[in-house]
């Protein structure tokens, strides 16, 4: 091994220690997450995903695959699964919540935008 | 630096199996600091395999024959853009691809999904971690890229010809991007199933990588069945051979899982059964580059090397993964992977998405039996046995009849329930129009005389005209929910849904592909014909003639790079030249010291280039065999005259002079007498609509894959999101 591959190796090896080690270093002994953080990112993606059922039911009352005394039925049920989301996420986070209570509409939000259904279908 | 990359190799290999073990270490005890130098790990193998790619791939371009594998790889007349890809013909050099894809695509993934599914990611880092080492271990010890050889030869054995093709520069990176980007996925079902956090979280955090891998695989795919049409001279783009299967299994069962997780983040249904697709797509992933390595299936596509000694490795790395997944599937099944909701109805989304992964999962079994049989009949009577094309044919096309009709149903349907009467509503459209378009084939073509295309068809017309009718549908809703203009209306409608729509330009694409693929299966015209200079064949209504002979010498960086003999072939269809096809065959000179100074360059590898002439309605194709016979009693002649000239005391310079001259005079030969060549002559219908449906659905995926924007505001504006759920609370 020449003298130039050598110290390279050791450069790299170096390098590899410091950075992977550095963490440990720090002493960052801290837990991995917080109590039922994995629940609220899970309730939280459940909330986008609800969203998104209301959405398309909406698309398909529209595009004619729904009546519209089913997409109404379905549109009361998929709200009611939305709101027992949104219960317990406020529940798990209960600052955000209050937070949250500011009611300036985003810029491109259209003029339909105090129809909560338009509203919805939009996002 | 055949030492700094092999160290690089041997430290990512320790960085591996540390950091998979801090992980979960970090993970267990709650220490952070563990699981961030878990991770930092990761990105440190990333680094250092980087580096250890890099060093081999400048070892390739500038042909250091001090590299084993560079000398049995390449040679200084490979041009430089093959000698790049030269790198994963190889054993070594492929699985140093594979590594180093697995290691930046999970870097990548790691450093896009950080700060989410915290408690997942530990162990998906373990999961990447220890398939890293895996790869790493086999690099380290078995087959080894940086192994080198005091004395250099002067030149290399070079690229298998085959490979000197376009698509083979991109095929084999697009499949292995493919296969590890599919590990993400499967790293995080197997950390969620490990912490019992199987939800809607873990999908949406991994959609964009499983589309991506459904996307690079699907594309390597293509270009693999590119490359077998217009190089390997048979005339066809699929035949069901073991390395296009493994690489087809992974692509049907990740495409149930893109259907399937729909239903499961929607209305948290069907858990165990996307849990079991994401593992099974992730092995099957090991599996494809398993067999593409080992050589344990016979194929055209397994360019594997003597003495190899990786199989029973990755048959231990398979059988682990298997009893893993099985082992955490079975025990998750009755809590976290219960389902959340029932079907309500059969006329539902649902329930069509649920047929078409039957579907998909059955072609995917009719697959992986007809690949794996020939094992399996060797276990069981001690002979080889294998099925061919018109066996796996007989299973999967009525199944793909049956998926293409499904995929033509499914986005019609609402999701939960409809009626049957609201369903024929929106399905009369697509319907009456598929069936006039089928009348008209019966009418004015032969397409009737073969009733399994003439289904497929049909029912591909039908799925096109579906999409094609959502796509106008949404459309018309938005602009009078909004009124946009059209134009605006759809890129508006694509954008705020992008996964819908883009599925939609993917079944557009998909229903392209196999409308190609039944009429140039079933209204293929082929024949072998041998041809004299003058002569013609009339195939399909086209008659070829024969012009002239061709022949040349082709020279890169001064030397000798092949010998090309071939023809001008006319072809003539209603008295009318519509082509000027150009058939050649490469014939490539070998080291191999046993052969004489002139039989070196005729009794090579050689491979065909074919003359096709590309269309909408038809590819005219043709791939020749000259006949050398004539040449070689003069070639061993000349072998002869050269043997005792050396021994005469010729100089190389003055050997060279000669050589050159010999070789010109036998390319003159050639040309002025070529004795009749064999030639294969197709017409093909319908063809290029394989590769233009292959574009389109390469543009739904991306359009589909793509950061929704919509999303990602949605995301960053989260406090307007907490308004609307509040109007929501309210409703």
């Amino acid at each position: 091994m020449d003298v130039a591959a050598l110290i390279t190796v050791i450069v790299l090896v170096g390098l590899a220690v410091l950075f992977v080690g550095q963490p440990l270093r720090r002493g960052a002994m801290t837990p991995v997450r917080e109590a039922d953080e994995g629940r609220i990112a899970d309730l939280r993606a459940a909330r986008l995903a609800k969203y998104g059922e209301i959405r398309d039911a909406e698309m398909d009352y529209r595009t004619g695959k729904l009546s519209e005394e089913d997409w109404r039925t379905l549109d009361r049920q998929l709200r009611a699964e939305a709101v027992d989301i949104l219960h317990e996420l406020d529940t798990l986070t209960p600052g955000e919540a209050d937070a949250l209570q500011v009611p300036e509409p985003a810029p491109d939000v259209p003029a339909h935008e105090d129809d909560p259904v338009a509203t919805i279908a939009e996002r | 630096m055949a030492t700094v990359g092999q160290a690089c190799l041997l430290i990512s290999l320790g960085l591996c199996g540390y950091g998979a073990v801090a992980s979960v270490y970090g993970a267990r005890t709650g220490r952070d600091a563990f699981v961030l130098s878990g991770r930092r790990s990761l990105f440190a193998v990333a680094g250092l395999v980087t580096v250890a790619f890099v060093i081999l791939e400048a070892a390739f371009l500038r042909s250091d024959f001090h590299y084993t594998v560079v000398a049995t790889h390449s040679s200084t007349t490979t041009p430089w853009y093959y000698r790049l890809a030269a790198m994963w013909s190889s054993q070594q050099g492929s699985l140093l691809l594979w590594v180093f894809l697995l290691a930046v695509w999970s870097s990548v993934a790691m450093l896009l999904l950080r700060g989410r599914l915290r408690d997942v990611a530990p162990y998906a880092t373990a999961v990447q971690l220890g398939l890293g080492a895996f790869f790493c271990g086999l690099l380290v010890f078995a087959a080894q890229p940086f192994e080198t050889v005091a004395v250099a030869p002067s030149e290399g054995i070079g690229l298998n010809p085959l490979l000197r093709h376009p698509s083979m520069m991109i095929h084999p990176v697009m499949l292995y991007s493919g296969y590890t980007l599919f590990s993400i996925p499967f790293a995080f079902v197997v950390g969620a199933l490990i912490v019992r956090r199987v939800d809607a979280e873990w999908i949406r955090a991994t959609r964009f990588f499983s589309l991506a891998a459904w996307l690079c695989l699907g594309f390597g795919i293509i270009l693999g069945a590119r490359w077998s049409y217009s190089e390997l001279g048979w005339g066809g783009y699929w035949a069901w051979d073991p390395v296009e299967n493994a690489s087809l299994l992974p692509w049907l069962t990740g495409t149930a899982f893109l259907h399937s997780v729909m239903i499961q983040e929607k209305r948290g249904m069907l858990k165990v059964w996307n849990a079991s697709l994401v593992l099974a797509t992730g092995i099957l992933a090991i599996l494809g580059t398993f067999l593409v390595r080992s050589g344990i299936l016979d194929s055209i596509h397994a360019f594997v090397e003597e003495g190899n000694t990786i199989a029973w490795a990755f048959t231990s790395l398979i059988c682990a993964l298997v009893v893993t997944s099985v082992y955490l599937v079975v025990s998750r099944r009755n809590d976290v992977l219960r389902s959340e909701a029932h079907l309500d109805s059969m006329f539902s989304r649902e329930a069509a998405f649920l047929a078409n992964n039957l579907v998909l999962v059955g072609v995917a079994f009719v697959v992986f039996w007809g690949t794996f049989f020939p094992l399996i009949s060797e276990a069981l009577t001690g002979k080889k046995a294998a099925v061919g094309p018109p066996w796996f044919d007989q299973y999967v096309v009525p199944l793909v009849l049956i998926l293409v009709l499904l995929s033509g149903i499914g986005p019609v349907i609402a999701w939960r329930r409809t009626t049957p009467g609201r369903l024929w509503g929106t399905l009369r459209g697509p319907v009456i129009f598929s069936a006039v378009v089928g009348g008209l084939l019966v009418l004015f073509t032969n397409a009737a005389s073969d009733l399994q295309s003439m289904i497929l068809f049909v029912v591909a017309t039908f799925a096109i005209a579906v999409a094609v009718h959502e796509l106008w549908r949404g459309m018309r809703a938005r602009q009078l929910m909004t009124g946009e203009h059209a134009p605006q209306a759809l890129v508006s409608l694509v954008k705020r849904n992008r996964r819908r729509y883009g599925g939609y330009i993917v079944h557009i694409g998909i229903s392209l592909i196999f409308i190609g693929v039944a009429a140039s299966s079933a209204f293929q015209h082929t024949r072998d014909v041998v041809l004299k200079p003058g002569q013609s064949a009339r195939v399909g209504g086209y008659t070829y003639t024969y012009l002239r002979p061709t022949a040349k010498i082709e020279q890169r960086a001064g030397e000798l790079e092949r010998i090309t003999l071939g023809s001008k072939i006319r072809v003539v269809h209603g008295g009318r030249q519509v082509a000027l096809l150009s058939p050649t065959r490469g014939y490539y000179p070998t080291n191999a010291p046993a052969l004489g100074v002139l039989s070196r360059y005729f009794i090579g590898d050689s491979t065909s280039e074919v003359g096709l002439k590309a269309g909408w309605r038809r590819d005219l194709w043709i791939a020749e065999q000259p006949d050398i016979s004539n040449l070689l009693p003069i070639v061993r002649k000349g072998d002869a005259v050269f043997a005792k000239a050396a021994a005469g005391g010729l100089s190389p310079a003055r050997e060279s002079f000669f050589l050159a001259q010999a070789l010109n005079g036998l390319v003159a030969r050639y040309r002025q007498s070529a004795p009749p060549a064999q030639f294969r002559i197709i017409v093909s219908p319908l063809t290029g609509w394989i590769w233009f449906g292959a574009l389109i659905v390469l543009f739904g995926g991306f359009t589909a894959a793509w950061p929704n924007a919509g999303a990602a505001r949605g995301l960053s504006r989260a406090r307007y999101t907490a308004r609307v759920a509040r109007d929501l609370g309210r409703a």
